[in-house]
C-alpha cells in the first residue's frame, strides 16, 4: 500500500484582487522508502502543495478539494488536533531557511523538548533531553550542542539541527522544502548526504521540494515536474532526466548549468503566467515550441505512457 | 552568567555620564536665562538691596561659576540638591522625598493598568487578525491614545464619584484616616502595618487616577504588541514549530516573547516619563507627586527646586534604562555578549 495518495488535489488562496488557484488537479503517489523529488520555478505551486500535505498552508491558502491519503486516513478531513499530533511524529518538515526556522530566544535542547513532550514521545524532561542529543548526533552534531542558542552555530548546522528535529521522532514521510537553497554548494552536498543516509537507515519516504532538477535527478526515486499549478510530467527519475516527454520538463532540463558544456544557457522564452489569469488550454503553450493546433483551446489530460504521467497533447 | 555580570556593569557605569550632562545642561540654561534668580523668585516685591545681596550670598550664587558647579555636584553626591530659593530653609530633597512616593506609586498603578489592558487587547487584535476583533481593538488603540487626561478623568470622577458614589474624587487618603508612613506609598505602607482600613482608603483613591492615565497610555502598547507580536506569528520558527506539532498556545507565548523587546522598551520609555510626574493626571485627582510639583516650583522660579529635580529625574532615567537592559538580556540571549 502507498505511504501517501494525494487525489485531484485543488488548493486555492483567496486574495484581494479575487481567487488564484495555486494547486491545480494534483494526483500524486509515494511509496514507503521512496524519494519523491518535486521540481518546477519559483510559483509554480510545488511548495503550497507540499505544505498541503502536513496542514501548513499559510492564510490565505486553503484547500478547495481533492484528498490527502496518508497511511489510509485522509488528513484533509482531520481536525486540527488531528494533524498537529501527526505533525512532528509521523510527518517531518524541514524549511528553507536554517537560519529563521529556529526560535533565537531559545536553546536547540528546550525546542526539541518540547516538541517530543508535546508527542508523549518520553516520559520525563531528561529523556527527552537525551533522546534531542541522540537526534543531534545522528546529524553529525555533538550531542553536548541541546545547550547552544541558534545563533552560536552556523548555517549549515542549524539545517542539521532543524532535520535532527524533525526526523527525532522517526516519522514515516520527511517533507524537506529546499532545505539547500540558503546554504553554499558544499554544504548543500552534505546536507543531501545526510537526508539520504537517514532515508536508507530509517526507511521513511521524502518529498524533497526543488528548483534544482539536476540535484533532484542525484537522489530521487521520482521526480514530479510543476509547472503554472499543474503536475505536467511525473515519473521515475531517471526516465524523466534521460528522455524527457512534456516539452517544459525538457525545456527545464536543457535551461540547467553544466560545467563542463561550453555553450550559452538555454532559457525558455517567454515568462510563467500570471495564475489569477492562466492561458487557455495548455498552460505551456505560449512558451512551447512544439505546440500545435489543440494546444490552445483544449487542457491535455494527465495520461500514463511507459510508467508515467504526463499531461500534454503529444501523447494523447 | 559572567557575560552578563559584565554586561549590566557596563549599562550602571553609563548611568554617570548621563547624569552629569543632564546636571550640566541645566547648570548651564540655569545661569543663561536673563535676569537675577533670587530677584525672579522674590517678583514683584520690594526688597532691599542688602538683603537680595545677602541671600545671594546664602544660595551660593556670588561664587565663580565652577565653584557654584562642584559644589552643587559634590552635594548630589549626598543626595542633597540645595534650598529652596523661595522658602528659606527648605531643603529640596525633603520635597523630593514627600512628593517622589506619591508619583511611585501612581505610576506603578497606571503602569500595570496600561500594560494589563495594552496587552490583552494587542495581543487579541494579532491572534484574530483581520476580524471585526480586529478592528475594534484598533479603533480602542486610537480612542485611548487621543483621549485628554483632564476630560477623562473628570468623566470618571463624574460616574464613580459623584453618580455612583463608590469612589473619592481626590487626594490619596482620606485625611481622617490615619497611617504610619514609612515607605511613603500609602498601599504599601498600610500592608506593612496591617492597617486594613487605610489600605482600602488607598486603594480607592488610586483607582481613578490609574485608570485614566492607565486607559490612555494604554493605546500605544495596543498598537505595539499587535504590530509585532502579527509579525512574530508569520514567522518560519512559528510556522516551524507548527510543524513539530506544538500545541498553538505554546507557539503563542514563543511569539509573543519573541515580540517583547520593542515593547519593553516603550515601557522603559513611559515608565521614565511617569516618573517625572504625569502633571496632567495629578493636577485633575489633586495628587501631590512630582508633576504638580514641577508646576509649583517653575510658577514660583524656585530655580534650586526646578534644578534638583531634573538631576534627580535624570537618576531615575539612568535606573530605568538600567532595569530595561537588564530585561533584554534576559529575553533575548543574544543580547548577553
Amino acid at each position: 500500500m502507498a505511504l501517501l495518495r494525494i487525489e485531484d488535489l485543488n488548493i486555492d488562496y483567496m486574495t484581494l484582487r479575487g481567487r488564484l488557484r495555486a494547486v491545480k488537479n494534483a494526483s500524486l503517489t509515494l511509496g514507503e522508502g521512496e524519494w519523491l523529488s518535486i521540481v518546477g520555478e519559483s510559483g509554480s505551486g510545488k511548495s503550497t502543495l507540499a505544505m498541503a500535505i502536513p496542514g501548513l498552508l499559510l492564510p490565505p491558502g486553503r484547500i478547495a478539494s481533492g484528498r490527502i491519503i496518508f497511511q489510509g486516513r485522509d488528513l484533509t478531513g482531520m481536525s486540527r488536533d488531528e494533524l498537529r499530533r501527526i505533525r512532528g511524529s509521523e510527518i517531518g518538515v524541514v524549511f528553507q531557511d536554517p537560519l529563521t526556522s529556529l526560535d533565537p530566544l531559545r536553546t536547540i535542547g528546550d525546542q526539541m523538548v518540547e516538541a517530543i513532550m508535546e508527542h508523549r514521545a518520553a516520559d520525563s524532561k531528561r529523556e527527552a533531553l537525551e533522546m534531542a542529543s541522540a537526534a543531534l548526533e545522528s546529524v553529525g552534531i555533538p550531542g553536548n550542542r541541546v545547550k547552544y542558542y541558534p545563533h552560536q552555530l552556523s548555517g549549515g548546522q542549524r539545517q542539521r539541527v532543524m532535520i535532527a528535529m524533525a526526523v527525532m521522532l522517526k516519522p514515516r514521510l520527511l517533507i524537506a522544502d529546499e532545505p539547500t537553497t540558503a546554504l553554499d554548494v558544499i554544504v548543500q552536498a552534505s546536507i543531501m548526504r545526510l537526508l539520504k543516509s537517514l532515508q536508507r537507515k530509517m526507511g521513511m519516504s521524502i518529498i524533497l521540494i526543488t528548483h534544482d532538477i539536476a540535484l533532484a535527478a542525484e537522489v530521487s526515486d521520482r521526480i514530479a515536474v510543476m509547472y503554472a499549478a499543474e503536475i505536467v510530467e511525473e515519473g521515475p527519475a531517471e526516465q524523466v532526466i534521460e528522455e524527457p516527454l512534456h516539452p517544459y520538463t525538457e525545456a527545464l532540463i536543457k535551461s540547467t548549468p553544466d560545467l563542463w558544456r561550453e555553450k550559452t544557457l538555454y532559457s525558455i522564452p517567454g515568462n510563467p503566467p500570471d495564475l489569477r489569469n492562466p492561458p487557455s488550454g495548455c498552460r505551456f503553450h505560449p512558451r512551447c515550441h512544439k505546440a500545435f493546433e489543440p494546444c490552445k483551446s483544449r487542457e491535455p489530460r494527465p495520461t500514463r505512457i511507459r510508467g508515467r504521467t504526463v499531461a500534454c497533447h503529444l501523447y494523447g | 552568567m559572567a557575560g552578563l555580570a559584565r554586561y549590566l556593569l557596563l549599562r550602571a557605569l553609563l548611568i554617570i555620564p548621563t547624569v552629569l550632562i543632564l546636571y550640566t545642561l541645566v547648570f548651564v540654561i540655569m545661569r543663561v536665562i536673563p535676569g537675577d534668580p533670587v530677584q525672579a523668585a522674590l517678583g514683584t516685591r520690594y526688597v532691599p538691596p542688602e538683603q537680595l545681596e545677602l541671600l545671594r550670598e546664602r544660595h551660593g550664587l556670588n561664587d565663580p561659576l565652577y565653584v557654584q558647579y562642584f559644589k552643587y555636584l559634590a552635594g548630589v553626591a549626598r543626595f542633597d540638591f540645595g534650598e529652596s530659593l523661595v522658602i528659606e530653609g527648605r531643603r529640596i530633597a525633603d520635597d523630593i522625598k514627600d512628593r517622589f512616593p506619591a508619583t511611585l506609586e501612581l505610576t506603578i498603578a497606571s503602569f500595570i493598568v496600561s500594560v494589563g489592558i495594552g496587552m490583552a487587547t494587542g495581543i487579541l487584535a494579532a491572534v484574530r487578525r483581520g476580524s471585526k476583533l480586529d478592528t475594534a481593538m484598533r479603533v480602542y488603540s486610537i480612542v485611548a491614545y487621543t483621549l485628554f487626561i483632564p476630560w477623562l478623568g473628570s468623566i470618571l470622577i463624574m460616574i464613580f464619584s459623584l453618580w455612583l458614589g463608590l469612589l473619592p474624587t481626590h487626594g490619596r487618603l482620606d485625611p481622617r484616616i490615619s497611617l504610619e508612613h514609612k515607605t511613603g506609598l500609602y498601599v504599601l505602607d498600610a500592608i506593612l502595618t496591617q492597617n486594613w482600613v487605610a489600605l482600602k482608603d488607598a486603594l480607592a483613591h488610586l483607582v481613578l487616577p490609574a485608570l485614566t492615565l492607565g486607559i490612555v497610555l494604554s493605546g500605544a502598547y495596543t498598537r505595539l504588541v499587535r504590530a509585532n507580536l502579527s509579525e512574530a506569528l508569520v514567522s518560519d520558527f512559528v510556522r516551524a514549530y507548527r510543524a513539530r506539532g506544538v500545541r498553538e498556545r505554546r507557539i503563542l507565548l514563543h511569539a509573543l516573547r519573541n515580540s517583547l523587546i520593542p515593547v519593553v522598551t516603550m515601557m522603559g520609555l513611559q515608565m521614565a516619563i511617569l516618573l517625572g510626574g504625569a502633571v496632567l493626571t495629578e493636577t485633575t485627582f489633586s495628587w501631590p507627586g512630582m508633576g504638580s510639583y514641577l508646576l509649583e516650583k517653575v510658577e514660583a522660579r524656585d530655580y534650586t527646586a526646578v534644578q534638583g529635580v531634573v538631576v534627580f529625574f535624570s537618576f531615575m532615567v539612568g535606573l530605568i534604562s538600567l532595569i530595561v537592559d537588564a530585561i533584554y538580556a534576559l529575553i533575548d540571549p543574544r543580547i548577553r555578549y
